[in-house]
């Protein structure tokens, strides 16, 4: 199992992250590490679940290890014709970080401590294209 | 049997003061290191593994490694605010003007993260680093 399949589960089991989710072939448009190039983006979010962006061990021989993990979860949508703002794309953010903050994580039979920073602004290329992001702290100890 | 006293005055606002501009030199020291770090890590070597595009110099970066050097500008742009007393907190700032560093750091709809900045927060070795600059600073 992989830590973009631990992350996807959660959130698509949540029923107010998938109102707000857009779907790709009758799925949760919720990616690993990019879009499908099939894809077209609206005004309902969808997710790219990025590779680790660090991966820390501060193992030792005696002692227990401490694995650091951050995973960047970038949520866009476009921005809606006739409005300022985008409601679904900050609602789904909020939700997928409660999802996440102060919670246990489960993966591959450990159990981590999950912290998540943001919904803070994410760059985009696209000019009606809006983005979010959180980063996904999971610690292991032992 | 007499005692031997010692008694020490401190003048607790004069001592407030000097320990305040110990932990300012000490961050605006951290902040240096920190601005040199980033620097180092929009620099080659080492090689990055990414694509090798024929109109750029130099092979481009691999998801999760630091951006390779083309131009320049993004190295250039990196620059430190010294440090400022706000609210409690003796806070200074590295960043990059360059837009293009914000995309690299974050990564976009299209193109996959490239953290840099971020490391001086997430890497214990660039923390440790700091730390070490900010001890050098705060003796000073």
């Amino acid at each position: 199992m992989s830590f973009y399949a631990a992350v996807r589960d959660r959130i698509v089991s949540d029923t107010v992250c998938v109102a707000n989710l857009d779907t790709f072939n009758s799925v949760p448009a919720l990616f690993q590490f990019r879009s499908h190039p099939d894809f077209t983006p609206d005004e309902t979010p969808y997710i790219i679940v990025r590779r680790p962006n660090g991966d820390e061990s501060q193992a030792t021989f005696s002692q227990n290890s401490l694995r650091d993990i951050l995973i960047l979860v970038s949520i866009y949508a476009a921005l809606p014709q006739n409005s300022t703002f985008n409601e679904k794309l900050e609602t789904l953010a909020e939700q997928a970080r409660s999802l996440f903050n102060k919670k246990s994580f489960r993966y591959s039979g450990k159990t981590y401590a999950a912290s998540v920073t943001g919904p803070v602004a994410v760059p985009t290329e696209a000019e009606n294209l809006l983005g979010l992001g959180l980063t996904l702290r999971l610690q292991f100890g032992g | 049997m007499g005692k031997v006293r010692s008694k020490s005055k401190i003048n607790i606002t004069v001592g407030k003061s000097f320990v305040l501009q110990k932990v300012v030199n000490g961050v605006n020291a951290a902040a240096q290191e920190g601005e040199n770090a980033v620097i180092d890590m929009y620099s080659l070597p080492p090689e990055r593994t990414g694509k090798k595009y024929s109109s750029l110099p130099n092979r481009s970066s691999a998801p999760g490694e630091s951006p390779a050097p083309q131009s320049g500008q993004t190295r250039q742009g990196v620059a430190h605010v010294p440090a400022r007393i706000i609210g409690g907190f003796v806070r200074a700032v590295v960043s990059s003007r360059s837009k293009l560093a914000v995309m690299l750091e974050l990564g976009t709809e299209k193109m996959e993260p490239r953290p840099t900045v971020s490391k001086l927060r997430d890497d214990p070795v660039l923390r440790k680093r700091l730390l070490k600059a900010f001890a050098r600073g705060a003796r000073r």
